[in-house]
Parts: C-alpha cells; sequence; structure tokens
C-alpha cells in the first residue's frame, strides 16, 4: 500500500507541458483580443489618455511633489486652506521691502521635510529638502508654474486652469506677519548690532508661539536692510538655455472622486503592502515622498510609469484639497487592509447632498444618510 | 504576493511586459491544471488562453485581494467545469499522454516504473467522480486552500476535504488494482 503523500506526490508529477509554440499561440490570441479591447476603448474615450500623459511630463513622480507642493501649499497662506501644515519655525529675514526667505517645516522641526521658499512680489522660488534637484518658480498673478529638473536639463510650465490671481505675495505674507503682532504672546528681542558682510546692521527677533522673525535693518534710517542679494533672475520664468521645454495644463478642480479611490488603491496596492496609507493629509504625503521616490525607483518604472503614477496621485491629492464638498471630509483608512468590504476608509459630503459618500476599504462607494455614517 | 501586485499595476498602467511576465509565470500551472481536470490536452490550452483574454480584458476592474494565481485556478476550474457541462463527452475521452517529471528517479528502471505509474495515474484519474477529480486538482496543482475549493464547489469545508480523501483513496486503490473499471 502506498503512503498517502506518495501518492499526492505522483499526482503532483502529473504536468502537461505545453510547447513554446502553443505558449507562442496563446500569447499571440491573448494580446490580439487586448488590441482589439483597448481599440474599443480609445474609441468610446476620449481625450486619449496615453497623449495626455505624454504631454505631462511634469507629473512623473518627484516632480508631482513639487507641484502639488507648490500649488496647495500657496493656498494655505491665503487663507483658503483646511489643511493643518504646521509652522514650527518660520519666516526669517525680510530681505527687503520686496523679497523673503521662508522655512516651512511639515510635522516636527528637524524630522519632517522643509519647504524652502523664497518670494519676491507674486513670484516664488520653491525648494524641498527632500527633493533634490527640483525647482518650482510659482507666479501667483499669473497662475503658472515654470519646473526645472536640472539635472535632465527639463523645463516645464504648467498652466493653473481657474486660478485666482495674487498680485502681490509679499503683501499676503505681510498681512501673516500683522496677524502674529497683534498676537497676546508676540514678544520681541533685541540682538544688538553685528557686522553682517562689511555693514553694521541692528537685529530683532519677533518671536511668537507658531513663529519667529529676524530683522535687520540700518541703525540710521531703521529701514529694513537687503542681507543677501537676490536678484530678479532666479525667479525669473524663462526657460534657461539648454533646458528642454515642455507645456501642460493642471485643472485644479478637476480631480474627481474616482480619482482619489484610484489614488487610495494605488497608496495601498503599491505603497502600502495592500494596507491603506496612515492619512491622507498633505503634510503626510509629503514626509513620504522619498520613500514613494525610492519605491519607484526599486521597482524599475520607466519613465512613463512613473508619469502615469504621478498623474494619479497629483489628481488623489487635488481631489482632497478641491473637491467641491462642504469642505469636511473624515479618513479612518489607518491600519485598514485593502479588500475588508465592512470598513468604511473614507467619507464627505458633496456640495448640496443630503447624504454622505462612504469609501470602503473594497473601494466601492455607497450614498450614506447623516444618522447612519460608521462611528 | 507583492510581486504579482507590481505586476498587476504595471500591467494596468499599460505595461505589457508585464503582462508577459505574469503568463509566463503561471501559464505552465494553469495548463497542468486544465489539462488534468479537462483530459485534453487542446481544451486545456483553449480554456486557459480563454481565462487569460477575459483577464486582459477586464484588467482595468480587477482588484486583487487574494493571490493572483489563486484567482487564475479558480477562473480556470470554473471554465473548465462549463466546458464539461458544454461537452459531456470529454468525461471519457481519451487521456493525453503525461509529460511527467522524473528528477527524483535516478536510475532508468525506475525512470520506467515512474512512467508507468504516471501512466496509470493518469487514466485513474478519470475513473475519478468530477468533484473529487477538481478538489484533488485544486488542491495539488492550484494550490487552493480547502476553503476556497469549498467555497468554488459551493459545498462545506468538510465536504470538500472529504472529496479530496475520498478521491485518493481511490486512486490508491485503483493503482493497487484493488479497483477494477
Amino acid at each position: 500500500m502506498r503512503p498517502a503523500d506518495n501518492t499526492e506526490n505522483l499526482i503532483k508529477k502529473l504536468r502537461y507541458k505545453a510547447g513554446a509554440e502553443a505558449h507562442d499561440r496563446i500569447l499571440d490570441n491573448v494580446m490580439q483580443a487586448l488590441d482589439e479591447s483597448e481599440k474599443q476603448k480609445v474609441g468610446a474615450t476620449a481625450p486619449d489618455i496615453w497623449r495626455t500623459i505624454m504631454k505631462s511630463p511634469i507629473t512623473k513622480i518627484a516632480a508631482a511633489v513639487v507641484v502639488i507642493a507648490g500649488v496647495l501649499i500657496v493656498m494655505h497662506f491665503v487663507g483658503l486652506s483646511t489643511a493643518t501644515v504646521t509652522f514650527a519655525d518660520v519666516i526669517k529675514p525680510i530681505l527687503n521691502a520686496q523679497t523673503a526667505e521662508l522655512d516651512i517645516i511639515i510635522g516636527e522641526e528637524g524630522e519632517g521635510p522643509v519647504i524652502h521658499d523664497m518670494v519676491m512680489g507674486s513670484r516664488i522660488r520653491r525648494t524641498l529638502s527632500n527633493v533634490e534637484g527640483v525647482v518650482a518658480i510659482i507666479d501667483l498673478q499669473e497662475g503658472r508654474i515654470l519646473q526645472l529638473t536640472h539635472e535632465k536639463k527639463e523645463a516645464a510650465y504648467i498652466d493653473l486652469k481657474d486660478w485666482s490671481s495674487i498680485p502681490n505675495y509679499m503683501e499676503r505674507l505681510r498681512n501673516v506677519i500683522d496677524g502674529l503682532q497683534a498676537h497676546p504672546e508676540f514678544k520681541v528681542e533685541e540682538l544688538g548690532e553685528q557686522e553682517i558682510s562689511g555693514q553694521k546692521l541692528i537685529g530683532f527677533r519677533a518671536m511668537h508661539p507658531k513663529a519667529e522673525i529676524t530683522i535687520w535693518a540700518d541703525p540710521e534710517t531703521a529701514l529694513p536692510v537687503r542681507i543677501e542679494s537676490t536678484g530678479g533672475q532666479i525667479f525669473s520664468m524663462e526657460v534657461p538655455p539648454e533646458y528642454k521645454q515642455q507645456e501642460t495644463e493642471l485643472d485644479l478642480h478637476g480631480a474627481t472622486e474616482g480619482d482619489f479611490i484610484e489614488g487610495l488603491r494605488i497608496m495601498a496596492e503599491v505603497f502600502g503592502d495592500g494596507q491603506f496609507p496612515d492619512s491622507v493629509a498633505l503634510e503626510d504625503y509629503l514626509k513620504q515622498a522619498p520613500a514613494i521616490v525610492k519605491k519607484c525607483e526599486e521597482l524599475g518604472l520607466s519613465e512613463q510609469e512613473q508619469t502615469e503614477l504621478g498623474l494619479k496621485l497629483q489628481n488623489y491629492l487635488l481631489f482632497i484639497r478641491f473637491f467641491k464638498g462642504e469642505g469636511q471630509w473624515h479618513y479612518a483608512g489607518n491600519g485598514v487592509k485593502l479588500g475588508d468590504a465592512d470598513t468604511a476608509v473614507f467619507w464627505y459630503r458633496p456640495e448640496g447632498s443630503e447624504t454622505y459618500r462612504v469609501i470602503y476599504a473594497d473601494l466601492r462607494v455607497e450614498d450614506v444618510s447623516p444618522e447612519n455614517l460608521p462611528e | 504576493m507583492l510581486e504579482d501586485r507590481l505586476l498587476l499595476w504595471k500591467f494596468k498602467c499599460g505595461n505589457r511586459d508585464a503582462f508577459r511576465l505574469i503568463y509566463k509565470k503561471y501559464a505552465g500551472d494553469l495548463l497542468t491544471l486544465a489539462a488534468n481536470l479537462l483530459n485534453d490536452k487542446a481544451d486545456a490550452e483553449d480554456v486557459v488562453q480563454d481565462v487569460f483574454i477575459s483577464f486582459v480584458q477586464s484588467v482595468e476592474k480587477f482588484r486583487l485581494t487574494g493571490s493572483l494565481k489563486g484567482y487564475l485556478a479558480t477562473c480556470v476550474a470554473n471554465r473548465s467545469r462549463d466546458h464539461i457541462r458544454r461537452n459531456k463527452r470529454r468525461q471519457t475521452a481519451a487521456v493525453n499522454e503525461p509529460e511527467q517529471t522524473t528528477s527524483d528517479a535516478k536510475t532508468p528502471v525506475q525512470l520506467v516504473i515512474c512512467s508507468e505509474e504516471l501512466h496509470k495515474l493518469s487514466y485513474a484519474m478519470t475513473e475519478l467522480p468530477y468533484e473529487q477529480r477538481e478538489a484533488i486538482v485544486l488542491r495539488l496543482h492550484g494550490d487552493l486552500r480547502f476553503r476556497q475549493i469549498a467555497r468554488l464547489q459551493d459545498v462545506s469545508v468538510k465536504t470538500a476535504q472529504s472529496r479530496y480523501r475520498y478521491g485518493l483513496d481511490k486512486l490508491r486503490s485503483i493503482l493497487n488494482g484493488e479497483v477494477r473499471k
């Protein structure tokens, strides 16, 4: 009598091997079916997504991070943001009446990434500490971003659709500073006289629980002094010579619920090993940005794949920022596994709707009355 | 598992090489599965081809919640059943010659014995009730758990386990000459 496992082992040896010709034939037939299926889809949907993507090189993963930061964090200053970006230590020397440099620290100081802004009039020159080699020059008046990727000598103009012009960002910043000064805990510390770049200057540090400003001024006139030379060139919206130029448009209000769901799926499936992200807040996404870029490199994603991914994640972030809802949403995906049909991960109330849209972990969506929302 | 997710994602992004890798990775096992269920190589190739065509046509909506191999194996099992229902005659069709693997066979004598055993076994498999054969093949060639087999056969887990066990017992009996056709 043969032991049971012997029979099982013998059955496992009952393998039918198709020859190379059979495999080639099957694969050819499958690919042909795929071609036909795609032709039908292209006919049914316009515009062609691939053509759109090819025109959107700025949406590559690293670039998308900076663009999104460029667009969304500007909003924080103009009072439109619902994001909770923390200023642990912010506004640094005001160079003169028209320019400023400031660091926006995401999360805890020393841990989170830093957005470094140089501001002149309505223009911002923005870099991110965790995304090297990419600079965004943002024209808030025109609603345009020039993004430069130095290593590849690539330049891309991004036109912001539906942008409300901001003629002078410096004025906005000054309003922020005025607001800080009006705070009861606002203090000014005299730093005394110091010689900086051969010039004797007097310093003041203005402190606030959430911000600190250091101003160096001429002791004779008391006018703010330009400490660093920040010529207009670094704010230029002209593409430098030898840079390959591309143009695209970013529709701030074009992201849909479907885009957001697709972003959730990617974050869970590709970057979360089947688990939803801890948070969908912009600042948390920015913290993850280097890990996302690294993962893309590890996966050996092509330029085209990175472009597609960047586009999808960009829309995912834009949806949260600009969705036409009541300004209220709730995310509960922390620790939830993709596919769990019983667990809601996100809900929001669309504008004018009496019910909420609830997205579950299997990515289906249901309309739910307020009294039946998940607890 | 993670690799499958990434291949799937790349394929969803339009990367056809990713699909070719998925095909290369699982086509062999799926053909074995289908051939053991259908006892016909040509039918097995048709079924596997249909499964992959259906997969690529619906991949945009497809969400992987378990293993990709398990999913594809389940599709092959379902299509094989449909195929058998449509072609009742397949139940008694002649068995194709299996191309057995013989890595364990160390001498020519063992090789011959092994080949004979496989030939007998292949024939014996056709003697099993379809549900028992399906349970055995899905378990041993599809790597499906009894829970998955039970769901597919729409029976309890215990019933699926019993079908597997009874099937193996019957095969042993046939191979030992205890049961004659």
